[in-house]
């Protein structure tokens, strides 16, 4: 036998020592009576003293066992009954519901995946007995135990399920097998039949496969019965919008730089995909109106792209807002996507330099920070002293004295004397770099030893490093590109422009990890130029080409914003070491370097949706709130995260607590999760049963069995794993059992304390002598006598 | 009520206790050998005032007794009988054990109070039994009778010696008033010690709760009837004694050292009354068997009408005797 709930039977074990205590209690509350008569007393014990205890034993016994009854008939216990008839139930149905993003499929009825798996649900639900209990698990992420544990109500398990509704975010089948296993794991599972009930149409995007499913086996030797829907056959045509890319994310008000052009992906996605004509939309505001493009997909074509060349219209700093859409389709969830774009009026930059006074000096013997100037700005002031806001403009800052103040409010720092850093300047580099800063960082050409290298290490905890001593064979830039973001726009022009440029002196770099990126190379393989990200400490570095460009992940929440960029220069650019200055390469390369990494750093930040990212620094303004595009508004906790995930789509605005904005962000469908592609059902058992087949060699659990599809007939009619093992829940019984024992209490108690023992002669009071005689008045029988 | 506090020996005494035995006169069953003229039978005759009865002169008789009025119509002698009557010496013996210290009746503003009630602030059986001797005391001094007192326990504990002065009865209550109420009884040894005092016949009233083995009581009723004693025994019981009526599982403490008990009462009241009835049926059993009259008192009730009972009961036996 086993209990659905073991806490009533403990309690009613233990309430058991009430009457005991009460009884215990009652005889050191009752102060002694003095007593005459006490002979007579003693006599009557005497004779009866075998007697009361045994009423008494009895009385206390028949009481604790209502109280033991009445915990075991709570408790709901189940009996492996071979006697059918006591009625079929306790046993647990867990429901695993999909309600991720494929769950609002529509089919040619109308009807949504998640509304077929409802119906399932309640077909599911008819079958439970009186002493069932159904527990519901939704797997749209985060994944929720919306009935953990089991309840007993499959009335309000109906209600609750049918008030699901699909979810932005993706499934995660795992995830909440995961959380099935732990329920199946608690005490009060102990010996129960479970039964594990998975409805999801495990189309391609809600069933990735890359996560193994747990074992689910019923602990204490009772036994899980695994069960799927069939897996849906039918094609399901859906084009999603898998990404916005505007080639510039941070746009420069007025420069004709190509950062007006935004590319749409789409994806196409259900079986059998025949000729189709999509048409995106494009909008902003900020922009001018765009015209739709059509897109025409040949038969079979999965991926396609269309560029949109926009005009902002803005002319100030603020954040725009792009939303592409497409038709509505058979998935209407993912047909829309925004991101955000950054306008600008320019940029600012810090170029950390040793300032000379005096003449000039002639271009031969021209420092490498002033060289970086002239390319930052090619118009030398021109555009300045006409009025004309430069699209880069330069401070100069002293590289021995500059402090995180300093640099705080730039949004690039050209460090051109390395050598001549402190520590705390080091430090204050690192940090505002780790804070989101764009650091381009030279050799100096002045020192004939690097020994700046170890601070720069000690700084940043590169693992790679910068030799401390230069290297002066000649070598030529490699004119293919290296696929680095920063140099994308002008990778056709480096093939033109790079065979002209001679290296004569070098700083080589070791990369021995990749947690960096090469930007450009020299013909002897040598990094000439490369990124690397600068995250906040603690944080563990990554590649810039992962971690930048993609959207950010729920699993890499933890950076509040996009970490910094450094790019290492080998080359010092100045003629004694390259003729890089005075070749047409030097100002796009440097111009790009610093525009692109920029917008790197400034990319978009995207969330996916049923993530709770960090999304303000914790304790930087106080908690503050993030509004959702309905208005919905999240409160932040104390570090920076929402209270509840992001499960809107779209463009959300985190304000601090005095309302002000501080940051935009979206929050997006993970494209892969819309995938309506149909798997196979073996495909599907395969994923599922991976446990058990992949551990052969160890003897599989106690009770642990295969899942296995069933049908919906199979579902609403039970199977026959259900039939072959009648269990019958007591509980009835016992309540029977425990009005008959509430019953005989009352008698007994009735008949023990002699409530009806006084009627017969022997309990009446012994009278005095009058009264027993004739029973007339005291007085007047002493009238009548005299 | 308190100890040592002043007690009018009156607060014993109800008016309407005096008048319910107003109509009353305790008569003697036997006859007794007083030293007074009285209402009692003398065993000596032909000296009193009351005629007997006749009889035929026989050789040796006084002639001064001889009647001559009916030797002169029947001519015949006749001796004329005269039936001398004396006083009544009545000895009150009072149980003081520590059985006789319980009461369940709250004393009340006005009421006596004994050593006994001052402890316990309950009208205990021993006041019962002060109010009942202090009654009859009243009694018997009304009908120029002598009345003493022995308060007894385990032993004598008190003597008060017969006289028939008229505050005879205050010398009575002074005395019971501050008995300690507190040890064993033994009835036996009680009843030797009195007998050894008392030389002639007298009345015995012997008020007690004879809370005592049943073979005692008898033995002690046997002696005096050995002595040709006349007794009147006064079961004194305190209703709830009577009753039984606790509900509530509860400790009883025993008064006489008994120890204590804890039981349910009303799981062993059926017992208790059975074993009380059993043995107060026996002490009735001796009582009669010797010729004794018995009366049981309830504490809750007056002092009045039980003693108007049995004296009108004394009186009527002894009418149809033709005693009296």
């Amino acid at each position: 036998m086993t209990f659905t709930a073991v806490g009533f039977l403990v309690a009613g074990m233990v309430a058991t020592a009430v009457p005991i205590i009460i009884h215990l209690l009652w005889r050191h509350r009752r102060r002694p009576v003095p007593w005459a008569a006490m002979r007579f007393l003693l006599e009557a014990w005497r004779k009866s003293r075998r007697r009361l205890a045994l009423e008494q034993f009895i009385l206390l016994a028949t009481r604790c066992l209502v109280l033991i009854v009445l915990g075991a008939a709570l408790a709901r216990p189940l009996l492996e009954s071979q006697f059918p008839g006591l009625g079929a139930g306790g046993r647990s149905l867990y429901l695993v519901i999909d309600d991720g993003a494929l769950s609002g499929l529509t089919d040619d009825a109308g009807e949504t995946a998640l509304q077929r798996q409802i119906r399932r649900a309640e077909a599911a639900l008819a079958r439970l007995g009186p002493g069932d209990a159904v527990g519901v698990v939704t797997t749209a992420q985060p994944v929720q135990g919306r009935l953990i544990p089991p309840s007993t109500d499959p009335a309000a398990a109906a209600a609750l399920i049918r008030s699901l509704r699909p979810q932005a975010s993706s499934s995660d089948v795992a995830g909440a097998l995961r959380l099935v296993a732990e329920a199946l794991a608690l005490p009060g599972a102990a010996g129960m039949h479970a039964s594990v009930l998975l409805l999801s149409d495990l189309r391609a995007g809600a069933c990735t496969q890359d996560e193994p499913v747990p074992q689910l086996v019923a602990s204490g030797g009772g036994r899980a019965d695994l069960r799927v829907v069939h897996p849906a056959r039918e094609p399901a045509h859906n084009v999603s919008i898998m990404s916005i890319e505007p080639l510039r994310t941070v746009i420069i008000a007025g420069a004709q730089d190509g950062s007006d052009i935004v590319t749409v992906r789409l994806r196409r996605s259900g079986g059998d995909l025949p000729r189709a004509v999509s048409t995106v939309r494009l909008s902003g505001d900020g922009i001018r109106p765009v015209a739709p493009r059509p897109v025409e997909w040949s038969a079979g074509q999965i991926e396609s792209a269309v560029d949109f060349p926009l005009t902002f219209d803005a002319r100030e700093d603020r954040e725009i807002a792009l939303s592409a859409r497409i038709d509505d389709d058979v998935l209407v969830i993912d047909n829309e996507r925004s991101t955000i774009l950054s306008m600008r009026r320019s940029l600012r930059g810090a170029l950390i330099d040793r300032r000379s006074f005096g003449v000039d000096p002639s271009l031969d013997r021209l420092p490498a920070g002033e060289w970086m100037r002239r390319a930052l700005d090619p118009a030398h002031g021109t555009a300045a002293s006409f009025g004309v806001v430069p699209p880069i403009g330069l401070i100069d800052l002293e590289p021995a004295t500059i402090t995180l103040r300093d640099l705080q409010g730039n949004d690039f720092a050209v460090v051109a004397r390395p050598d001549l850093l402190a520590a705390e300047g080091w430090s204050a580099l690192a940090a505002w770099g780790a804070s989101g800063g764009l650091i381009l960082l030279l050799p100096p050409g002045e020192a004939p030893v690097h020994a700046w290298t170890d601070a720069f290490r000690s700084a940043f905890g590169t693992a790679w490093s910068i030799d401390r001593e230069a290297v002066t064979r000649p070598v030529a830039l490699q004119p293919s590109s290296t696929g680095s973001r920063l140099l994308r726009m002008i990778a056709s022009d480096i093939a033109v422009l790079a065979p002209a440029v001679e290296i004569f002196r070098r700083v080589p770099i070791a990369l021995d990890r990749a947690d960096a990126e090469v930007v450009l190379l020299l013909q002897n393989g040598e990094p000439c130029i490369i990124a690397a990200p600068v995250m906040p400490a603690g944080d563990p570095p990554s590649a810039i080409g992962r971690s930048v460009p993609a959207p950010m992940r729920a699993d890499q929440a933890g950076s509040f914003t996009a970490p910094g960029l450094l790019v290492v220069f080998a080359v010092a650019p100045r003629l004694d070491w390259t003729n890089l200055p005075a070749k047409p390469l030097m100002v796009p390369l440097v111009q790009e370097l610093v525009r692109q990494g920029v917008s790197e750093i400034r990319a978009r930040v995207e969330y996916l949706a049923g993530s709770s990212p960090a999304l303000v620094m914790p304790g930087a303004s106080g908690p503050g709130q993030v509004e959702a595009p309905s208005g919905r508004v999240l409160p932040l906790d104390e570090r920076g995260r929402p209270v509840q995930p992001l499960l809107e789509t779209g463009v959300h605005q985190v304000v601090d607590r005095g309302g002000r904005a501080l940051r935009s962000f979206t929050v997006t469908i993970d494209a892969q999760a819309t995938s309506a592609d149909p798997v196979p059902a073996d495909v599907i058992l395969s994923w599922l049963n991976r446990p058990i087949a992949g551990d052969a060699d160890s003897p599989a659990p106690v009770g642990l069995s295969p899942w296995r599809t069933v049908s919906d007939q199979e579902i609403a009619e039970g199977d026959s794993a259900e039939a072959g093992s009648p269990r019958s829940s007591p509980a009835f019984l016992l309540l029977v059992l425990l009005l008959a024992l509430l019953i005989i209490e009352a008698l007994l108690a009735r008949r023990f304390s002699c409530v009806g023992r006084g009627g017969g002669p022997a309990g009446d009071p012994i009278a005095p002598t009058l009264t027993a005689r004739g029973g007339a008045r005291p007085d007047a029988s002493a009238r009548a006598a005299a | 009520m308190a100890e040592g506090t002043t007690v009018r020996a009156e607060s014993y005494l109800a008016p309407e206790t005096l008048v319910q035995l107003a109509p009353f006169t305790l008569r003697a069953k036997m006859i007794v050998e007083g030293v007074m003229s009285g209402m009692h039978r003398s065993p000596y005759q032909g000296m009193a005032v009351e005629f007997a009865e006749h009889r035929q002169y026989v050789a040796g008789d006084d002639p001064k007794h001889l009647d001559w009025k009916v030797y002169a119509r029947t001519d015949k002698l006749y001796i004329k009988q005269y039936q001398q009557e004396t006083n009544l010496d009545v000895i009150v013996m009072i149980d003081a054990s520590a059985s006789m210290g319980y009461g369940s009746l709250e004393v009340k503003q006005g009421w006596g109070g004994t050593t006994a009630s001052g402890r316990m602030l309950r009208w205990t059986k021993f006041d019962h039994a002060t109010a009942l001797a202090t009654a009859v005391a009243h009694l018997c001094l009304g009908q120029q009778d002598r009345i003493g007192l022995a308060v007894f326990a385990d032993d004598i504990l008190a003597l008060v010696a017969r006289s028939s002065a008229q505050d005879q009865w205050r010398r009575i209550v002074n005395a019971l008033r501050v008995m300690p109420v507190e040890s064993g009884t033994d009835l036996r040894k009680v009843a030797d010690k009195v007998l050894g005092k008392v030389q002639n016949r007298a009345l015995f009233i012997i008020i007690s709760d004879f809370f005592e083995d049943e073979e005692n009581v008898r033995q002690m009723l046997a002696r005096f009837k050995h002595r040709r004693h006349d007794v009147l025994l006064v079961n004194t019981l305190d209703r709830e004694e009577m009753r039984f009526g606790f509900r509530d599982p509860t400790p009883f403490e025993g008064l006489e050292g008994e120890g204590r008990l804890r039981v349910d009462p009303r799981a062993i009241r059926e017992g208790y009354l059975a074993a009380l009835r059993r043995h107060l049926d026996a002490v009735s059993s001796h009582a009669r068997a010797f010729g004794f009259d018995e009366v049981r008192v309830d504490t809750h009730e007056s002092v009045g009408p039980p003693l108007a009972y049995v004296l009108a009961r004394r009186g009527a036996m002894l009418k149809r005797s033709g005693v009296i």
